[in-house]
């Protein structure tokens, strides 16, 4: 795998540390991590992993991990699929009310989001 | 394939000095049940409970809920890949013992989700309340990972479920249903004036807590493939998925498969069922790409006029739907989609993360943001603070009097995608 063709954008520190040979773009918040995603594609970059965790939902887990790569030309699937995503983050924000997990639920999310970026490195 | 699937129907479940089924009931000797379990040294203490349709039980969180059986002819044995060997299942004869099960409880990651209250309007939201349930509650070696600790789970739940179905191998069934998977060749030389009909099972399998297995392989290591419906039915398809409570399929779905019946049901009246894909929903684009055009392919490979898909989970599996969705149409080959929604607590969002025109008939399993108030219950099995944090929970989900206002996705199996749940909609 040519690590430098993939940018990671995160806001999960366990993801960060364990993927550090990735070029890393590491965000405040899973918002600005679908957020910065979608700027990259509509600068020729595509989506490798699809942005929503497997079946935890949006919002819930408070980390995110997208993996991307360069292209030469505009991905229309993949703006389709960040938009598409974003609007579903954005629905679930509505009913969700920020709080403050316990640092032991917070090591849990971060190993979720690590486990499901991994399984997607597993195959590319 | 022709297998015999015997129903011996339970009534009740009580502890006894002895593992046996007589009359109806099923009586287990706990102490040498435990006894096996415990030879995982992994696992440091084990509660099992015994909880009935009406109880004021709750369980929560519930990881698994498995039935249990015993092969007693042909090939194979149950849950094989784990609990038996490599040799292919889905023809010969297999007991279940039908109206109990066993329910894995533990706190893998702390926001595990599922809730089964026995009764109450909970209990409605549930198939597995009106089970006899044996509850097995486990305490694991605290140095375990997450995922070792979801397969030590995963192992109990099985063993259990052989351990019980062995009571049920020398009991005459109540009742014996025949299913049958004729080679291709023959079953599309069948019915030439109906049309034939396939069925693509999507399984989710995307990292921890999100895996399902396929004869003991972890799903997101296979492309898509045929099997016979017999199989699925006969335990070649396990659950290793602890998110997504409403949504998921736990075993004893995969076990007792509402579709595949169904599809049987009506075979050679309004249409030739041909047979099944099995599929994956992975993470990357280019997995999901690659297994939706495998799917695509082989459906027209057999010849297929028609499928019905079904998703297991929601978000990015929705892509997955989408794409096998698309593909299938646009080789000619009609769908049928089975999915659940998510369309906020008022309904009026957008159900799914993507859709497409050519999606045009779409079943429901209802909308999993809908909001229930669960009263309390004289007894928790469990750790009922976790409401708070559970998909489906929020802030002050768990109120002072012990009762839980959540989303229904909260609840194991309210909003399953094989139907195998008790939400419907009735015009009047």
């Amino acid at each position: 795998m040519d690590k430098k063709r993939f940018k990671v954008l995160t806001n999960n520190p366990l993801v960060s540390a364990k993927l550090s040979d990735f070029n890393i773009l590491f965000c405040d918040n899973i918002h600005e991590v679908y957020r910065f995603t979608r700027d990259h594609i509509h600068q020729n970059w595509r989506l490798t992993t699809h942005p929503l965790a497997g079946s935890v939902k949006p919002v819930q887990n408070p980390y995110r991990t997208i993996i991307i790569e360069k292209d030469d030309v505009i991905s229309f699937q993949s703006l389709q699929i960040i938009e598409n995503s974003l609007r579903k983050v954005e629905q679930f924000s509505v009913d969700h009310i920020e709080r403050q997990y316990s640092t032991d639920i917070l090591d849990d999310y971060q190993m979720i989001d690590l486990s499901l970026i991994e399984s997607g490195l597993a195959s590319i | 394939m022709k297998l015999e699937l015997g129903k011996i129907k339970i009534n009740d479940l009580q502890f006894a000095d002895e593992t046996k089924v007589d009359s109806g009931v099923l009586y287990v000797n706990k102490d040498e049940l435990i006894s096996i379990l415990k030879k995982d040294d992994r696992i440091t203490s084990i509660e099992l409970e015994i909880v009935h349709p009406g109880d004021s039980v709750r369980i929560i969180p519930v990881k698994d809920v498995i039935e249990p059986r015993v092969k007693v002819e042909g090939p194979g044995g149950v849950f094989p890949g784990f609990m038996a060997s490599e040799e292919m299942v889905g023809s010969g004869r297999t007991h279940a013992l039908q109206g109990a099960a066993i329910v894995t409880t533990g706190k893998i990651v702390g926001f595990q989700e599922g809730i089964i209250d026995m009764s109450g309007p909970g209990a409605e939201y549930t198939p597995f309340s009106s089970l006899h349930n044996l509850v097995m509650t486990c305490d694991v070696d605290q140095e375990l990972k997450q995922h070792e600790h979801e397969e030590v789970l995963r192992m109990a739940g099985l063993k259990a479920a052989k351990y019980l179905g062995e009571a049920g191998r020398n009991i005459e069934p109540d009742i014996v249903d025949s299913y049958e998977h004729k080679p291709y060749h023959e079953a599309l030389a069948e019915f030439p004036d109906l049309p034939k009909v396939g069925y693509v099972y999507m399984l989710q399998s995307q990292g921890l807590l999100h895996d399902t297995y396929v004869y003991g392989v972890d799903a997101k290591q296979i492309l898509p493939t045929l099997i016979s419906p017999t199989e699925v039915m006969d335990g070649a398809v396990i659950s290793g998925n602890c998110v997504s409570a409403c949504d998921k399929n736990a075993t004893y779905v995969h076990q007792n498969h509402p579709v595949i019946e169904d599809l049987y049901r009506y075979h050679g009246k309004e249409y030739n069922f041909i047979g099944m894909i099995v599929t994956n929903e992975n993470v990357t684009l280019a997995d999901k790409e690659r297994s939706s055009n495998y799917t695509a392919k082989l459906a027209e490979m057999l010849g297929l006029d028609a499928v019905i898909v079904s998703e297991e989970g929601f978000g990015n599996p929705d892509a997955d739907l989408i794409m096998n969705c698309t593909k299938l149409e646009k080789k000619g080959i009609q769908t049928v989609l089975i999915t659940d929604e998510y369309a906020g607590r008022d309904g009026a969002s957008q159900s799914l993360a993507d859709a497409d025109p050519l999606g045009d008939a779409v079943v429901t399993a209802g909308n999993a943001n809908q909001t229930i108030v669960l009263p309390a219950m004289d007894k928790v099995i469990g750790q009922q603070n976790v409401a708070d944090v559970i998909a489906g929970g929020f802030d002050g989900s768990l109120n002072k009097d012990g009762s839980i206002k959540v989303e229904i996705q909260a609840i194991t199996g309210s909003t399953n995608e094989l139907g195998f749940h008790k939400l419907t909609a009735r015009g009047y």
